[in-house]
């Protein structure tokens, strides 16, 4: 075992022949070889969920992760205690240990994550918000391997995601089975959503005032909205959007659906708002707030999100089942 | 001599009829600001719509909605753009001429860097003043922005007591790159806590209503007041320090009351719209054209110029990519460097 590394860093100087060079080849050599360990057995190449090629060890034992929806995931898939690292989202998902070191994986501090030694990092899109290009180089560089699953953008692609990481820790059956629950579930609300006929108009809220963010067409809250069978006010966009007051008064939503819970009361905000005592949610009282967690992150877990959207719009629907939880 | 005599009437009342002039434009920028939006209401209707709220009579036949988006969205909301832009550009004004420099600004003073320093730690305390309750931060974004233009005039005094324009500029200078620091520190340490602060800092006039409109008047008041009263002392200034001293004009103490005033004019706006750019910078070039050099007029053309200047900014950002609205600061700012190449490059 001593041998091969050794040699392992020699070879790169061996080709060498200027000493400056030779040195600090062999100073790169020994150095690549601390980070990754030289040749680690049994390795697959896969393509991530963001298409990108990447290789990872067949069998994953120490995984780090950085999105609370990849970590809901793991948590779920059963393989809670193969998480060596979270960001500060995860920590508090239940499940996840609450000693887990936590990673700001905003200035991604590159020396505490190779010094965890784990088998595989699960990005996520919004990593690379404002790293300029990919801020895991230097990681893939030293031999650790990265696989993408940024955040999904309709709810057949989180089905895809559970698939994806299923698969790629090994345990496909596991996430066969949570893919076909939360289905089952979905397709429930879906078929409640499809029959109505009289269907609602909702301005669904994830920022609050001043800059009043919500979202159109390619985005999984948006699919939410669809599949509870209620039409999204801003559904003639498509992404994030920031709309301002004057136009939420214009389109006159007959409810309004917020899953802000930074600020004490945003339900009161919303009806303080100057003008907004015009629209007709307001005026009817129909101002909901739902679950944070289950309806910011792309995983199984927007069930619950998804239940209390559809009984918010359409209490009537679901006045008979008291199994699902007021969203009020 | 009486050639002399015609000579020197004639450009005040033409600069009279300039500024009313330009109050009847700055009207117009309002009304049309409260007519445009993205939504389809007629001018007609709303001039209607205002006129019947003024007289307090029943609103016939208009639609309650519309009512809403012009009285309590876009009205107030143009109201406060304008004065606010007045503000900045009022103090702009009086900060480059008290300085003797094209390119002061109120902020270079600190006042911006302050005032979001002020903003960052009611945020991140969630304090809340027992009797401004809601308007904790502008509150502490204008005591910041205010303290923060006192400390620098009160050490640049230590440094040179004559306070000499360049030692106010460097020190001013220094000093908001200092508070600019720990604000970076801050954003850096609590940045989740802090994520509205960005949105406070690029300046939005989105869902400002009356209260807010209110709440600036006596700023501008207070502000406008105490800089006209000593505008004969800022045209004195101009001509350097020696010359205003050997016409009687107590130099220090003038230049010190000018700040101040000049800061609570930027503080109230900043507090309330957020620390937009380039208004204060480019509105007093444009009126210098105008009306000369004479401070009685060029303060007040300066207000009118940058209230529909940033009456006018608004109203892009909350039409031009609808239904979204952007930040009024990105508006200024792109706006406003380019217009400002052209009024500066364009005297010579």
């Amino acid at each position: 075992m001593k041998a091969t590394p050794v040699a392992c860093a020699l070879f790169p100087a061996l080709l060498l022949r200027r000493r400056a060079q030779a040195f600090s080849a062999l100073v790169l050599g020994a150095l690549l070889l601390a980070l990754s360990g030289c040749g680690k057995p049994e390795r697959r190449t896969i393509s991530d969920r963001a298409g990108e090629t990447a290789t990872v060890p067949a069998h994953i034992e120490r995984i780090v992760s950085t999105a609370p929806s990849n970590t809901e995931i793991i948590v779920d898939l059963g393989l809670a205690d193969k998480l060596v690292a979270v960001d500060r989202y995860s920590r508090g998902i239940p499940g996840v240990r609450h000693d887990l070191p936590q990673i700001d994986f905003f200035y991604p501090d590159g020396e505490a994550l190779i010094s965890l030694r784990p088998d595989l990092i699960i990005v996520n899109g919004h990593n690379r918000t404002g790293a300029g290009g990919d801020p895991f180089a230097l990681l893939r560089e030293a031999g650790i391997a990265v696989a993408n699953v940024p955040f999904s953008r309709s709810i057949s692609a989180i089905y895809e995601d559970i698939a994806f990481i299923a698969e790629l820790l090994g345990v496909p059956e596991r996430g066969a089975e949570l893919v076909k629950r939360i289905k089952e579930e979905v397709d429930e609300v879906r078929a409640t959503g499809a029959a109505i006929t009289e269907k609602r108009t909702v301005y669904f809220e994830i920022s609050p005032a001043p800059d009043m963010t919500t979202f159109g067409r390619g985005t999984f809250l948006h699919d939410m909205l669809d599949a509870a069978g209620a039409i999204n006010l801003f559904g003639d966009q498509s992404g994030i959007i920031f709309p301002g007051a004057e136009m939420l008064v214009e389109r006159n939503p007959d409810v309004i659906v917020t899953n802000v819970s930074a600020i004490p009361d945003p339900v009161a905000e919303i009806m303080r708002r100057p003008g907004f005592d015009t629209i007709s949610a307001v005026k009817n009282d129909r101002i909901y707030q739902v679950d944070t967690d289950s309806s910011s992150r792309p995983s199984h877990r927007i069930i619950l999100a998804l239940r209390q959207i559809a009984r918010a719009v359409y209490p009537e629907q679901y006045a008979a089942d008291p199994e699902w939880n007021a969203a009020r | 001599m009486e050639r002399g005599a015609v000579k020197r009437r004639t450009p005040r009342i033409h600069n009279g009829i300039k500024l009313a002039l330009g109050g009847v434009c700055a009207l117009g920028v309002i009304c049309l600001a409260s007519s445009v939006g993205t939504s389809n209401i007629s001018a007609a209707q709303a001039a209607r719509i205002i006129a019947s709220k003024i007289a307090r009579l029943p609103l016939g036949g208009v639609d309650e909605r519309a009512a809403a988006i012009v009285w309590n969205l876009r009205l107030p909301r143009a109201l406060l753009a304008f004065v606010a832009g007045g503000c900045f550009a009022a103090s702009g004004a009086v900060f480059q001429s008290v300085l003797r420099n094209q390119l002061a600004s109120p902020y270079i003073m600190g006042v911006s860097s302050g005032a979001s320093l002020g903003s960052a730690l009611v945020m991140l305390s969630g304090l809340s003043l027992p009797l401004a309750g809601a308007f904790t931060l502008p509150a502490a974004g204008f005591a910041f922005g205010l303290l923060t233009v006192l400390a620098v005039v009160a050490l640049a005094e230590k440094l040179d007591p004559a306070l000499s324009n360049n030692t106010v500029i460097l020190f001013g200078m220094v000093f908001s790159l200092f508070v600019n620091a720990a604000l970076t520190t801050l954003l850096a340490l609590f940045r989740e806590e802090l994520k509205s602060l960005l949105v406070w800092q690029m300046g939005s006039f989105s869902l400002k209503g009356w209260a807010h409109v209110r709440l600036l008047l006596p700023f501008c008041a207070v502000g406008m007041f105490g800089v006209m009263r000593y505008a004969k002392e800022m045209d004195i200034l101009t001509f350097g320090e020696e010359q205003a001293k050997s016409a009687g004009v107590e130099t220090e103490r003038v230049k010190k009351l000018l700040f101040l005033y000049g800061a609570v004019l930027t503080g109230g706006a900043v507090a309330l719209s957020g620390a937009v750019g380039f208004v204060d910078l480019i509105s007093p070039h444009a009126a210098r054209k105008l009306v000369g050099s004479t401070h009685r007029a060029v303060v007040p053309m300066s207000f009118l110029i940058g209230g529909c200047l940033l009456a006018a900014s608004d109203v892009a950002a909350r039409t031009v990519v609808s239904p979204s609205e952007l930040p009024v600061g990105a508006i200024t700012a792109l706006v406003g460097a380019p217009f400002f190449a052209a009024v500066y490059f364009g005297k010579r």
